[in-house]
């Protein structure tokens, strides 16, 4: 119990970045008393990578685990302030910077639409806000109802050409939710199992069609879906209509929804 | 005609499915004795699962396209929610007509 592990952040720190990531937490698993993480120079933080720290944060708190990093990362000071060492309460993750936000929750938050007027009224279009917000409300309200996780981090921001939004909690994941009812190949198989029509882990009345329906302004962004859950990786752009199925090496104790589409579309 | 005002009826919650729930448990009862009025000031609700749940599974209470037309009436409603609980309500008829809710 006396190793003090250092790993090195990949230049730009978002959801391009998961596997790393997820390799990164795998080790919190490790006998390890430290982990020491190591900006670049001009280290970049994406709205994502917020989330991904935060995750951390709670993963290292959970193992028992001190993280360190430089002071100097404009995330939530919680994060970087190695001194803590048990769960934080989750309002110190709340977080906002010119550009993203990133806040910490146990139930769906109300006012995710005054936050994201406040701060993308002038750079999203009246559609735009308004898909995000009616996203932004289905994937809290799933993490809230389905996760069965007493924490979960939505975020929300620009990075570089693209708007990037999301949530992700450390809950029981969509594979294992989904098991119980529905007989599944594997964890992709999973994923894509939730976001058909009409599925619904309730048994005595029928769920609802929120990220169905959801979905389909996404689509009209030409934005990109990205879900972890478990060992299961589904990636779809509606640009190309592209699809990437994935079974990841290690996995997510939890599940990570992230979309995302270019600022400037033709 | 009973007006409900949503923005001010539902301050507290009007995103998740349990408020959307207790809105469609009032519609079921005041429409058995007036006209229900829902009205949201143009503001934005911006929820898949409160529309769905409050009027779009009336439907699954027997409800017919007829009896929201004769029941319902919708003032106010955000352009961009219309259009949500238009998809919704499509999704569960094909052949509803939103405008005659307006």
């Amino acid at each position: 119990m006396n190793l003090i592990r250092k790993y090195q952040f990949p230049k730009t720190l978002s959801l391009g970045s998961s596997t790393k990531f997820l390799l990164l937490l795998d080790s919190l698993r490790v006998d390890s008393r430290e982990v020491e993480l190591r900006e670049h120079e001009g280290q970049v933080v994406a709205p994502s990578g917020l989330a991904m720290l935060a995750f951390l944060k709670d993963a290292s708190a959970e193992s028992k685990i001190r993280l360190s990093m430089s002071r100097k990362l404009q995330v939530p000071s919680v994060i970087a302030d190695s001194k803590i060492t048990t769960f934080p309460d989750l309002q110190l993750y709340t977080y906002q910077n010119d550009s993203a936000f990133l806040i910490g929750r146990s139930t769906f938050d109300p006012f995710i639409g005054e936050r994201l007027e406040q701060l993308f009224s002038t750079v999203l279009t009246e559609e735009e806000l308004f898909a995000v917000q009616l996203l932004m409300n289905e994937l809290m309200q799933n993490a809230q109802d389905h996760s069965g996780s007493e924490r979960f981090f939505v975020y929300a921001g620009l990075s570089e050409d693209t708007f990037e939004f999301g949530c992700f909690d450390s809950g029981i994941s969509i594979p294992a939710k989904l098991e119980q009812k529905y007989g599944l190949k594997d964890d992709v198989e999973a994923i894509e199992k939730a976001l058909q029509k009409g599925t619904s882990t309730r048994r005595m009345r029928s769920g609802g069609l929120g990220l169905w329906h959801c979905f389909d302004h996404l689509k009209d962004m030409q934005g990109s879906l990205i879900i972890l859950s478990r060992f299961g990786s589904l990636r779809r752009y509606f640009k190309n209509k592209k699809i990437s199925r994935k079974i990841l090496k290690v996995p997510l104790r939890g599940t990570w929804v992230g979309l995302s589409f270019k600022m400037e579309r033709q | 005609m009973k007006t409900i005002v949503i923005h001010q009826e539902y301050a507290d919650d009007y995103i998740t499915r349990p408020a959307g729930e207790r809105l469609r448990n009032e519609i079921l009862q005041f429409s058995q004795q007036a006209k229900v009025c829902l009205d949201f000031q143009n503001k934005k609700v911006a929820s898949v699962s409160f529309f769905d749940e409050s009027l779009g599974k009336l439907v699954d209470e027997k409800w017919k396209r007829e009896d929201f037309y004769e029941k319902i009436v919708l003032k106010n409603i955000y352009k961009l929610d219309l259009k949500v609980l238009n998809k919704i309500l499509l999704d569960r008829d094909p052949l509803f007509e939103i405008e005659r809710l307006l």
